[in-house]
This record gives C-alpha cells, structure tokens and sequence, in this order.
C-alpha cells in the first residue's frame, strides 16, 4: 500500500554536473521502501500549512505545470526502520527537463509531497539454511557452501537504485560486486560515499570506469565485464542486477545469458499514475498471449523485470509490430 | 451550518450517490490501485476501466505525453474483457459496498447490448457509463459519438439490454454536443457524462516523429477545463437529464464550477494522479464550501449559474 507523505527536504545538495542528491524526511515510506522500489515525486513544494483559511486551502489548486509528478528511485533509506520521527529517504536524481530542474530548486526546509514506496523492487536474499552465511539468496540455490555472490551493475544515474540494493545485499551476508560507470568522476561523490561506508560495513567491492579516464578503467562500464582487472571479481556470480541506459542493459543481460545466470533489470519510462491505474507506462513483454502482445506496467510490475522478460534497447517500443 | 449537517448525497439518473464525486474511467483501475489513500466506497461512485467484450492489448507504447498543463494518452482500451471483469475485479468491489459504474465499449452496437446484458445479471453494478467517446480506437469509441442517431441507437440498444441506467459519455470532438446529449435523451439515456478527452497530438522534436506510438491520443487535465465546463452548461440548458460533468478538476474550486454549471455530479480523473488523494479533498471542499453558506444540500448549487 502506497502512503502519501509531506515530506520536509532536510538536505539538497548539488554532488556533480546536473547531479543531485535529496534527503526529505518520510518515515513511513522509508520503513516500507525495499531497494528497487521508488516514490512518486510531486516537484511543487507544499504550500505552508498555515497559509490561508481552511477554505482557501481546500479549494485551491496545485501548480498545473509541469503537471505530473516524476519517478525516482529510493537511492537510500537512513535513520531506524519504524523510527517515526528519523527515518529518511534520500533520492538521487538527474536534472533532464522543467520537472526535475524545478525540483533542483527546493530548499531544505520546503516541504514535497511523496507517495511510495511504490514498484516491485528487487529481489531480495531469502534465508536459507545451510548457507555460508546467515543468509543466501533463494535463486542462487538452497546448497550454496560459500556466500553468494551478486553482481551490480549501474550506468549512470541507473546507479540509484542498486546503491540501496548493494547495502542490503551485505547487510544479508551477500558478497557484493559494483560495476560503477559515469561520464566522469565528479558525478561520482554521491554514490562512491555510500558505497565506501556500505564496503566498510559488508563485503562490497567497487570498480568504476568514466568515459574521461579522471576515475577507475577508461570507457563503459560494460567493458569491466570483459577486463582483465575485474576478471577475478567475476568468478562465481550467483546473480545479475542492472539500471541504466537500455543498450548497456541488453550488453549486460546478454552476458549473463551467455552464462546462464539469471538477473533483473530496472526500466525507466514516462509514467502518470504511478500506481498501476491507467496503463500509461505500458512495456511489451517478450511472450505473445491469446490476444496478441502482452503489456506489463513499469511501475506496478516493474521497475524491476527478470532478465529476458522484455525487449531491451534503445527504440524497443517503436520497432517492435511495426505492422 | 455545521459540516455534518450538510447532504452530500445526489441520485444520478436512478444511481443513488453518497456524495458527487465519481472516478473517472480509466484513470482509477478497477478500484484498489490507491487503497489506503481513496478507498473505493468513499467515493460518490467509482467508473471502472473501459470494457470491451473480448480481452484487449491496448496500443503500442508509449501511451502518455505530458503537454502544458495537461496529458495526452493512447492507451486504446486495455481490458481482459467483460467475462473476466465480472468473474475477478467486480466481487472485491461489491465486497467492498462500492458504487460501481460499468463503462463499456464496442465495435459494433450489438457488441454494446451484449455486454450489457452480462452486467445486467452481475451483481454489483449500479449503473452502465457507454463509452461512445474513446478517441484511442480504430472502431465504434468516438465514431458513435460524433452522430446524434448512432448514439441514439447504441443508448437504445443498450436500454434494452438491460434495466441497470444507462448514462452515454460524450465525446467533446464534436461541432454540436447538445445535439448529441438530445438524441442520447430522446434514446431514453438515464443520465449524461461528458467530458470524454479531446483528440490531439505531440511530437518529440528530437526523434522527429510522434510522442505516441499512437500517433494521436486523448487531452485531459486542467488544459480542457474550460472547454467541458462550456458544454456541460450547454448541454444542462438543453435536457433535463442529470449530468456527470468533469474534465481537468483539480481542486474543489472546479468541482464546484461543474456543479454550478448543471451537473449533479463531477468526474475526477487526470487530477488523481497529480494528488492521490485529491477525491477525498473535494469532497471536503464541496461540503465545507456549502456549510459556510448555510446550503443545506448539493442540490442548492446544481445549476446556479444557469442564468
Ligand atoms: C521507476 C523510475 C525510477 C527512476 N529513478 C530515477 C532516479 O533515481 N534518478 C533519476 O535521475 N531519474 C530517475 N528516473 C527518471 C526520471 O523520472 C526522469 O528523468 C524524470 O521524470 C524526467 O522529468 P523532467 O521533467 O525533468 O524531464 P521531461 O521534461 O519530462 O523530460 C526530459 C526528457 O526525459 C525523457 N523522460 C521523461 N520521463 C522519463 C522517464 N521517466 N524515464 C526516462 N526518460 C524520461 C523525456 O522523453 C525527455 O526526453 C526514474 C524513472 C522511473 C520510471
Ligand atoms: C489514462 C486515461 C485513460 C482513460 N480511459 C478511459 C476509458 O477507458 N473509458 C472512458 O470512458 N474514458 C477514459 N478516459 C477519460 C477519462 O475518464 C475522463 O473522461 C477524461 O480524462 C477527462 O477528465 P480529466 O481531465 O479529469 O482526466 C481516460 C483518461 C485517461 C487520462
Ligand atoms: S503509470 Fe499508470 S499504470 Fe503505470
């Protein structure tokens, strides 16, 4: 169940070119939020609860533009789960047109309103007896006699959501490998921040590239997957997760493929409701039913897909019953 | 006055309402998408999503585009069919005491009586919306809506079908609406909702083609406020059905102009998911509104600034 929370921004800060990261306080979708799911950001600050008489209020309208409200993955959740009073989500977000630059306005103090956790999200390791560790995610089989070993692979600000997922994975005794790519590396603070704390804490190692060399191998971060510096960490891999650009997500699924390991892979798309009503995120799923193609919706069924459940690419939805 | 005393309650063409505010079709699932937030049996009535006779895909993506302050959407009336409506998403809703609207679309009027004949032996329905107005369709949706006597003979067609109300939902991509909601009238309609969304179109300058896979698809929101609100006035001075009025309500502020313009009642749609809870906001409004001005009923303001 969604809640919809006004949430006070506590920290905004710019951490790169066009980069942002947020921390707003909503501690009912930070107890509920799983790592892959995201909230569903109103970027017109709440008006002050004091302003104007109750009636002036209620019939007032929001700003009508832009209209809807954006997409953003839980990049992290802080403070005690269930802690009514601290428990905070962080978002880190792209700034791409009107409504993402909008929101790149509001102050500390300035409230939003959120609705989330919403989506599908990621999934998580399930205990299982006799695994190494306390935990071992339940694809990666019930005789595992070492830890499992997942596999994160972000392009971008495709990285958000797997920043949540990589601490939660080590925090369940997973073996945690990032594939970390950007363009360069001031984009990377936010996230190598997180992830250090997070490899502090558990068994996470990070490897980047930037497309300028200034951090980690020089190109994609698809190369890692054939480099020689990263070849150790790519031994025994139980399980894949990727976000990011759709043609670096198809690299990645075909790798895993080639292996036969299974994974997930996070869509992005325009959405409206947010919440499965209308059907406006519709993605094409691989399988043809009785009626022809199958439509998932990207924020009720997804973000998050099995790997080789949907066409990946750049001009998916255009290509495709091209008739 | 105080707020508890006021009736919020209207009878919308023999559909007896808690309150005016009714779901819109399309834009609030089968009921259960914001559960926590508006929960079916809160709402005056809840349109569930268009259904057809058989199960349909919808149109190729991608299906929405924002435009200034509005949205365009093709969904081209995604449904698993009459048969799987009634069987799995109708019972939970009946369950619940909701009122449910039914809104249907056919290719053809015949396909219009038939499914009206199955939800005339489903418990749970209150009320049959007829989607004559789905801009998003190759067949029937809007091509019935745009000739008063093809409207005429769904609306009759259906009345016989069934003895649920019948209420036609008109399409504004029309030169004259009012002869529309005449001939829907003259058919025998229960009641009229309007609007349904106005064609139109975006392009994506960057890949230099159209921002939907569907070349074309339906204006809602704030943008085609002031349009609906010009018909549903129109349409009030010239029949003497009730009026389910809506298009591009955000806020309790232009529920109230629908009502004043004739409706009985007001459609919410785009507006939900702008802010989720937005129906229950309006209701408030539209009570607190009346309360403070001592108006005893909804019924004191349907119409009133019908000069
Ligand atoms: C489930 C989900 C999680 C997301 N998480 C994050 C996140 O953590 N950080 C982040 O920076 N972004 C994230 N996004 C993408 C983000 O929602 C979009 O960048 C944002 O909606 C763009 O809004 P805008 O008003 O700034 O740009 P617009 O003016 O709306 O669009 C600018 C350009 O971006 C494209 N665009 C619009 N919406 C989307 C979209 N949802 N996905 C991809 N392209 C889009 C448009 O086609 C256009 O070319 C997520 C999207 C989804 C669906
Ligand atoms: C995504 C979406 C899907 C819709 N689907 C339907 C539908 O299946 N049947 C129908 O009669 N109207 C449908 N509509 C039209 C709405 O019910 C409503 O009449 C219209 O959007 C105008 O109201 P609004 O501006 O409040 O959204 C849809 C609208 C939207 C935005
Ligand atoms: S955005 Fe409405 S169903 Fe996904």
């Amino acid at each position: 169940m969604p809640y919809l929370e006004i949430a006070r921004v506590l920290r905004h800060d710019c951490v790169g070119p066009g980069l942002h990261e947020m921390e707003c306080l909503a501690p009912r979708i930070a107890a509920a939020a799983a790592p892959g799911q995201f909230a569903h950001v109103n970027v017109h600050p709440v008006q002050g609860v004091s302003e104007g008489t109750p009636e002036e209020r209620a019939l007032a309208a929001n700003s009508a533009q832009p209209l809807l409200r954006r997409p953003l993955s839980i990049f992290d959740v802080a403070g005690r789960r269930g802690d009514a009073d601290g428990a905070r989500i962080t978002f880190l977000y792209k700034v791409r047109g009107a409504g993402t630059a909008l929101l790149a306005d509001v102050r500390p103090g300035d409230c939003l309103n959120i609705m989330g956790p919403l989506g599908s999200g990621f999934s998580l390791p399930a205990p299982v007896p006799g695994g190494h560790g306390d935990h071992a995610p339940a694809h990666a089989g019930a005789t595992c006699d070492r830890a499992p070993h997942a596999l994160l692979i972000g392009g971008g600000v495709g990285i958000a959501p797997l920043v949540y997922l990589a601490r939660a994975l080590a925090a369940a005794g997973c073996r945690v490998t990032v594939f970390y790519g950007a363009n360069t590396a001031s984009e990377m603070q936010a996230v190598s921040r997180r992830l250090l704390t997070a490899s502090a804490e558990g068994r996470i190692e990070v490897f980047t590239t930037t497309l300028d060399g200034s951090s980690g191998r020089t190109g994609i971060v698809t190369d890692l997957l054939t480099a020689e510096q990263s070849a150790s960490a790519l031994e025994r891999i139980d399980f894949v997760y990727t976000c990011g650009p759709e043609p670096m997500m198809a690299s990645v699924e075909r790798f895993a493929t080639a292996r036969g390991i299974p994974g997930e892979v996070s869509l992005e798309t325009a959405l409206a409701c947010g919440v499965g009503a209308c059907l406006g995120c519709a993605r094409r799923l691989k399988a043809n039913g009785e009626a022809g193609p199958v439509y998932a919706r990207v924020c009720k069924d997804g973000p998050v897909f099995s790997m080789g459940q949907v066409e990946l690419g750049p001009v998916v939805d255009r290509e495709e019953e091209s008739k | 006055m105080s707020v508890d005393s006021v009736d919020l309650q209207v009878d919308l063409g023999g559909i007896k309402l808690a309150n005016p505010v009714v779901m819109a079709s399309g834009t609030f699932g089968y009921g259960f998408d914001y559960e926590g937030l508006i929960d079916p049996e809160m709402v005056g009535a809840v349109c569930v999503k268009g259904t057809t006779l058989l199960p349909r895909a919808g149109n190729k993506p991608p299906r929405i585009a924002e435009t200034p302050c509005g949205m365009l959407n093709s969904i081209g009336l995604e449904n698993p069919g009459i048969d799987v409506f009634v069987r799995e998403r109708l019972p939970r809703l009946r369950e619940r005491g909701a009122t449910v609207i039914a809104n249907i679309a056919g290719d053809t009027i015949d396909e219009y009586a038939q499914i009206a004949a199955v939800l005339d032996a489903a418990p749970g329905v209150a009320g049959i919306e007829l989607n004559v107005s789905c801009p998003n369709v190759a067949r029937g949706g809007m091509h019935f809506g745009a000739d008063p006597a093809s409207v005429g003979k769904v609306v009759r067609a259906v009345k016989q079908a069934t003895s649920l109300p019948v209420i036609p939902k008109l399409s504004p991509n029309v030169t004259d609406i009012v002869a529309i909601a005449k001939a829907a009238e003259d058919a025998g309609a229960d009641a009229i909702s309007m609007i349904n969304t106005l064609l139109g179109m975006a392009i994506d300058i960057e890949a230099r083609r159209p921002a939907l896979g569907n070349v074309f698809g339906g204006l809602s929101g704030p943008a085609i406020k002031p349009i609906a609100l010009r018909m549903v006035y129109q349409v009030a001075q010239a029949i003497d059905l009730p009026i389910l009025g809506g298009g591009g309500i955000v806020c309790a502020r232009d529920a109230i102009e629908f009502l004043m313009a004739g409706a009985t009642a007001v459609s919410i749609g785009t507006g939900t998911f702008v802010d989720p809870a937005l129906a229950m906001d309006v209701i408030d409004g539209i009570r607190d509104y009346l309360a403070r001005r001592n108006l005893s009923s909804v019924s004191r303001i349907v119409g009133a600034a019908i000069a």
